[in-house]
């Protein structure tokens, strides 16, 4: 028979978890915020992310890197969000609430929100990843999960298409227009 | 890394900026995930294990559970199910506050008067569970499927070990994690004041009334206490506000019961289940109490019927053995 002592362990597993919690939370939050409009599935995901942080403490990286590895868990969460069923529709509403609470600029209704939209979601997130994470290539290879010279490769690309984008004045079609900018033509 | 030009464009689109969420990894529904999230059924200790996703069951699904639907003797209709075209879920008709506090009340009294079966420090409490809950993990039912599962676990006298056996299996699971709750909180003062504040703080602070109530059924669970302590435990339960009884008698797989609970985000009663006699706890439920309908965008809606039953859980036996692995 095994016996499953837990004592002491569980005690540093919790605090190595609120260490990472602690430092994590906002910059995860804010990746989420970035990505997703709703405050709702915004709470769902960032509810998931640190779920999923808990199961795989062990797997966490020390030090900064711990934040690159959340990042990565919340992509997967976030893409895989749609796809799921009404599971974790029932999040403590609380959390919602504290997340509605941010202060977020409108989405632009821009030509060049346009052309950002009009990218792979791929290239918006390398882009992202620099412009709105601050990464580096490196760090970029930690959250892809690819090497250094492929997340300098893709992020070179994704740059040049965005470039390609806002210089091609390319007028987006009618169906991918802002709804604001839509109205304003009627 | 060399800037670009386009750089300053995307982070122009930014609609949060990281610097703008300074501090809300301290406001209270970020730290009641934290706790949420450790007390989750799934450690990091087994991550093979599949997380409870619904997560109003997460903490108290951690334990075994029921047999045949049927056997349990509770009205398990709804969308899904195979019974009489158009039958309603049984109603379930909650009682006041104030009745609850007189049940509570009385239960204490009783207790009280128990001999004491308190386990040594080496010994070992042996509880056998058995759950019944949604077969998905998705974790909603409307109306089944569902799943059995056995859970025994043995938690020494003094908490800091324990083992856990699913369906005869040795298990490092979520029982694990629920009893090690329990244990941060011993020793339990006899208090029902102290007791609710020490649960409702704790050493990490921030549970609210849901939290504090869950806590204290599942230290009823999967203990034995002094007679002092187990009166202790029901005039805590008292004291949080909005538990309110299931009028009449329940019957859980086959016996009757007394059925306290709180109505949790409107519509599902999440129960503990009392002998009507001795009051010595039985098990668990949580019910829905309202027809609800969970929707959003770009996924099909759920309705959940009044009267579904989204978990049973019931404790089939609980005793003081000399090593874990042995049985009362």
């Amino acid at each position: 028979m095994r016996d499953l002592a837990i004592g002491a362990s569980m005690d540093d597993r919790e605090a190595g978890f609120e260490a990472i919690y602690a430092a994590t939370y906002e910059p995860i939050l804010g990746y989420v915020l970035r990505r997703c409009a709703s405050p709702d599935d915004a709470a769902d995901v960032v509810a998931e992310t640190f779920t999923i942080a808990w199961r795989r403490l062990d797997e966490i990286p020390p030090g900064a890197r711990a934040r690159l590895w959340l990042y990565g868990v919340a992509r997967r969460v976030l893409a895989n969000h749609r796809r799921d069923e009404a599971r974790r529709r029932q999040r403590t509403t609380s959390l919602r609430d504290e997340i509605a609470a941010v202060e977020t600029d409108p989405v632009e209704a821009s030509a060049i929100a346009a052309a950002f939209r009009g990218l792979s979601d791929d290239d918006r997130e390398l882009l992202g990843l620099v412009a709105w994470e601050g990464l580096d290539h490196s760090a970029i290879a930690a959250v892809l999960g690819c090497s250094v010279g492929a997340a300098r490769v893709r992020l070179h690309r994704a740059r040049k298409r965005l470039d390609r984008a806002l210089r091609s004045d390319a007028r987006p079609a009618a169906a991918q227009r802002p709804i604001t900018e839509r109205r304003s033509l009627t | 890394m060399k800037p670009h030009s386009t750089d300053e464009l995307v982070r122009s689109m930014a609609r949060v900026r990281d610097e703008s969420l300074a501090g809300f990894a301290e406001r209270p529904a970020a730290q009641s995930l934290k706790e949420d999230v450790v007390r989750d059924g799934t450690g990091p200790a087994s991550r093979a294990v599949k997380p409870a996703r619904f997560r109003l069951g997460v903490r108290l699904a951690a334990v075994g559970v029921l047999a045949a639907v049927a056997v349990a003797g509770v009205a398990l209709r709804g969308a899904d199910d195979a019974g009489p075209a158009g039958a309603p879920p049984a109603d379930i008709a909650l009682g006041t506050p104030a009745e609850a506090a007189h049940v509570l009340d009385r239960a204490a009294a009783v207790a009280a008067t128990r001999p004491s079966a308190a386990a040594e420090p080496r010994q070992w409490v042996y509880t056998k569970m058995r759950l019944t809950s949604a077969a998905k993990p998705a974790g909603l039912v409307t109306g089944g499927p569902y799943k059995t599962e056995t859970w025994e676990v043995w938690r020494r006298g003094d908490g800091k070990r324990y083992t856990a056996y699913e369906d005869g299996k040795p298990r490092a699971g979520h029982e694990r994690v629920s009893s090690a709750v329990a244990t941060r909180f011993e020793p339990l003062p006899s208090d029902p004041g102290a007791l609710l504040r020490k649960v409702r703080g704790g050493p990490k602070g921030g549970g609210g009334d849901q939290m504090a109530y869950e806590t204290l059924v599942t230290i009823l669970r999967d203990s034995l206490h002094s007679p002092e302590t187990e009166a202790a435990i029901f005039q805590a339960i008292k004291l949080v506000p909005g538990v309110t009884p299931v009028e009449g008698e329940v019957d859980i797989a086959g016996r009757p019961a007394i059925a306290l609970g709180l109505t949790v985000d409107g519509w599902l009663h999440e129960e503990v289940l009392l002998d009507p006699k001795t009051f010595a706890y039985l098990g668990e439920r949580a019910i829905a109490v309202k027809t609800r309908t969970f929707a959003s965008e770009g996924d099909p809606t759920v309705t959940v019927k009044a009267g579904t039953l989204q978990r049973l859980m019931v404790r089939v036996a609980i005793g003081v053995v000399g090593k874990s692995g042995q049985r009362p």
